[in-house]
């Protein structure tokens, strides 16, 4: 599984790369304030956007932790099978 | 056992703070993108995750043609599932994403049609090898295939799209994500998404591939 990591490493400086050399648009700080741009500000003043994040979270939690017992569930069996032969 | 699992839990540290921190941070007002800028903490490490996959699963398929060990032949074959998963899941995102601002689910975009087309290239990877009964064989041709499609698949997605008008921010002088300059703000979630994202990826590719390992020693 080292290899793998190289490779990912690899791959990510390889990829990051183009987003350096192209010549794209600044964002200003202006691009913070201004009014026209109609954003979920009302949302985010009630607080209900909270709700949301909170219930995102769960579930990516629950899929996560699903993820890592089964990662548990297939050592276990690797580990039987190690002991048989 | 600690040394195996680190990456794992930053893997999941990652991916919970990009949810929080990707939908809470500030994000630029942008004309045309308004808060679905947002999308870029969820939509673009989609693809960002499948290159590194795909890209690992070439080398897995140089590394089986050489070495001629059945676990390479595994590796590259569930890399790219995972890879093909996350292709997907990218485009759809990038369809309900276009519904909303172009008007339509599919404007046959070249960045559209280029990704469609390679996902096809390597869905055909996967029938190839489902056709073939002969293990060695299968493996054989998959990696040459395998191969191919990985320099097909290049210039279909990140080349051909750059030559042509695109509506695809970041093309064709449509704003968008990758028109602007990243901004610090947008960095501080985007960078861990990315990895947290690809992360994940390699995690789930990893337990599937130590389940055939663990077939394979069966057999």
């Amino acid at each position: 599984m080292k290899w793998l990591k190289r490779i990912v490493f690899a791959s990510l400086m390889l990829i990051s790369m183009p987003m350096v050399a192209q010549q794209r648009k600044e964002i200003k700080s202006s691009d913070y304030t201004n009014k026209e741009v109609t954003m979920a500000d009302r949302m985010r003043e009630d607080g209900h956007i909270y709700v949301l994040v909170a219930i995102i979270v769960v579930i990516l939690s629950g899929l996560l932790f699903y993820t890592f017992r089964t990662d548990q569930k297939i050592r276990k069996v690797e580990k039987q099978l190690e002991e048989k032969e | 056992m600690m040394r195996k699992y680190w990456w794992k839990i930053l893997t999941v540290v990652l991916l919970l703070y990009t949810v929080i921190a990707g939908i809470l941070l500030k994000a630029p007002r942008l004309p045309i993108l308004h808060e679905t800028i947002r999308a870029l903490h969820f939509h673009v490490p989609m693809w960002f995750g499948m290159i590194i996959m795909l890209t690992a699963a070439m080398v897995c398929s140089i590394r089986y043609l050489r070495s001629g060990k059945q676990k390479f032949d595994i590796y590259a074959k569930e890399l790219t599932q995972t890879g093909l998963l996350f292709g997907v899941l990218g485009l759809l995102t990038g369809m309900v994403w276009a519904r909303f601002t172009w008007g339509a689910f599919w404007s046959g975009d070249p960045k559209q049609n280029g990704t469609a087309i390679g996902l096809l290239i390597y869905l055909a990877y996967m029938v190839l090898r489902g056709a073939l009964e002969d293990e060695q064989q299968r493996g054989r041709i998959g990696a040459v295939y395998n191969i191919f499609a990985y320099a097909a698949f290049i210039p279909l997605v990140f080349i051909l799209p750059r030559m042509t008008d695109s509506l695809h921010p970041g093309n064709g002088g449509n704003p968008g994500f990758n028109a602007y300059d990243l901004d610090s703000n947008l960095r501080k979630v985007f960078y861990p998404a990315v990895i947290g994202w690809s992360l994940m990826g390699v995690w789930l590719s990893e337990l599937r591939i130590r389940i055939q390992l663990i077939k394979q020693r069966l057999e």
